[in-house]
């Protein structure tokens, strides 16, 4: 009697697992897609010009408003990567270099109207995506 | 319950956001008093208010006060401010009377017009002031000066024209200023059609800047396209639709991955069966 009740127990953990996983794993894509979304909201507001944090010129303001141009860059980029992969292991396929290139563009591209924030997105995008190579290779 | 609760916290959220982000513009002193102008054919600089050839006729006119101190705007000087954009120049007129203006005391007196750049506020960083060294003899001189930290360095290159004639207690003060003028490099402020710039009409009697400056008040003026001129160049109506292009493409794919998303369920029970 109580051995058939254990394996009952046994079997049912088992199945919840990788419900419990995909679970998680449906928030995350969610979640992570709807900051995505925020930062690229905050990116057209800042990046597109129609919003100025700082009227002031002082170099101070002026390395603040870049820094934060390209953290929402960035960000979205981490973000929407996250969301990305996870909808993409949810589906049972991996995620290629293909998509992590148009992430990588449509990121980049945000910054079109700067130079400085452009180049300082560029190598933070860079840094990003040959840190996640080499966490992928680990 | 729990999904609606989600949804009302993230709706608040983005809208605190988009609000609180408005706010975040640094706003600096008073506001200036904002001031259209009219356009016209471009008066002589010498000081004379000639009826004859219907000078300053389509100027902008206003009667302002300067103040000795801003943030407490009393004992002003009414003064009469005229302002007139005639291509290629920004023409501005100040016309004030005082009692004993041909005394001694009045000998060094100044008038000026501080120019900050269309982003900088009330950062004043230009200078045009019509100074007199001898008022009985109407003897004056127009300067051109940099500002950098309360400091006015004469320009290297001046550009514009003053003039100023008294008759009786009556005096009369003409600038000329050009706009879109590249040559004036980080010595002036380079006037934009189309933009919005702050200045600041300054008045003393002793020539020494900015100590001997007595009272003050700030203007604001919008520089329109002449007749005819397109409103946009083409560099800033080329970004400006690049912008809208690039955002709304980004958007569409952003669009469109939700609705995946909104789909995923189904797929990966399509999948497991």
């Amino acid at each position: 009697m109580s051995k058939i009740k254990k394996e009952n127990l046994k079997s049912g953990t088992v199945n919840r697992k990788p419900k419990l996983k995909e679970k998680s794993a449906y928030r995350s894509v969610i979640l992570s897609a709807v900051i995505g979304g925020l930062l690229l909201i905050i990116s057209i507001l800042l990046n597109g010009g129609y919003l100025s944090l700082f009227a002031s010129e002082h170099i101070l303001f002026q390395t603040l408003d870049t820094t934060i141009k390209v953290l929402v860059i960035l960000f979205f980029f981490i973000f929407m990567t996250i969301s990305i992969g996870n909808y993409k292991e949810l589906t049972g396929k991996p995620l290629d270099l293909k998509l992590i290139v148009i992430i990588f563009i449509f990121s980049l591209i945000q910054s079109f109207r700067d130079s400085i924030v452009f180049s300082f997105s560029f190598i933070g995008l860079l840094m990003i995506i040959v840190y996640l190579f080499l966490v992928q290779e680990n | 319950m729990k999904k609606n609760a989600t949804s009302i916290i993230i709706l608040i959220f983005i809208a605190q956001i988009l609000i609180s982000s408005t706010f975040l513009i640094v706003k600096t002193y008073g506001t200036p008093i904002e001031f259209d102008v009219g356009f016209g054919t471009a008066p002589v600089i010498d000081g004379v208010v000639d009826g004859a050839t219907s000078e300053w006729v389509s100027a902008e006119k206003l009667e302002i006060e300067l103040f000795p101190d801003l943030s407490n705007q009393s004992d002003g000087l009414s003064i009469e401010l005229w302002i007139l954009q005639a291509e290629p120049n920004l023409y501005i007129l100040a016309r004030f009377d005082l009692n004993d203006h041909i005394s001694s005391e009045y000998d060094n007196e100044f008038l000026g017009v501080l120019i900050a750049d269309w982003d900088a506020d009330l950062n004043f960083t230009d200078a045009k002031i019509v100074q007199f060294s001898n008022m009985s003899t109407n003897i004056h001189s127009y300067f051109d000066y940099y500002i950098n930290d309360t400091v006015y360095y004469e320009d290297v290159n001046p550009n514009g024209d003053g003039a100023a004639k008294l008759e009786g207690n009556r005096i009369v003060y003409e600038f000329s200023m050009p706009v879109e003028n590249i040559e004036g490099g980080i010595e002036d402020v380079e006037l934009d059609h189309g933009d919005t710039f702050n200045f600041k009409i300054i008045f003393g009697k002793t020539a020494i800047y900015p100590s001997g400056i007595i009272i003050s008040n700030i203007i604001s003026i919008h520089l329109q396209f002449p007749a005819g001129a397109p409103e946009l160049p083409i560099g800033e109506l080329l970004m400006s639709i690049s912008t809208i292009v690039i955002f709304s493409t980004i958007g569409a794919f952003y669009a469109f991955y939700i609705y995946r998303i909104t789909k995923l369920k189904k797929e990966i029970e399509r999948i497991r069966s």
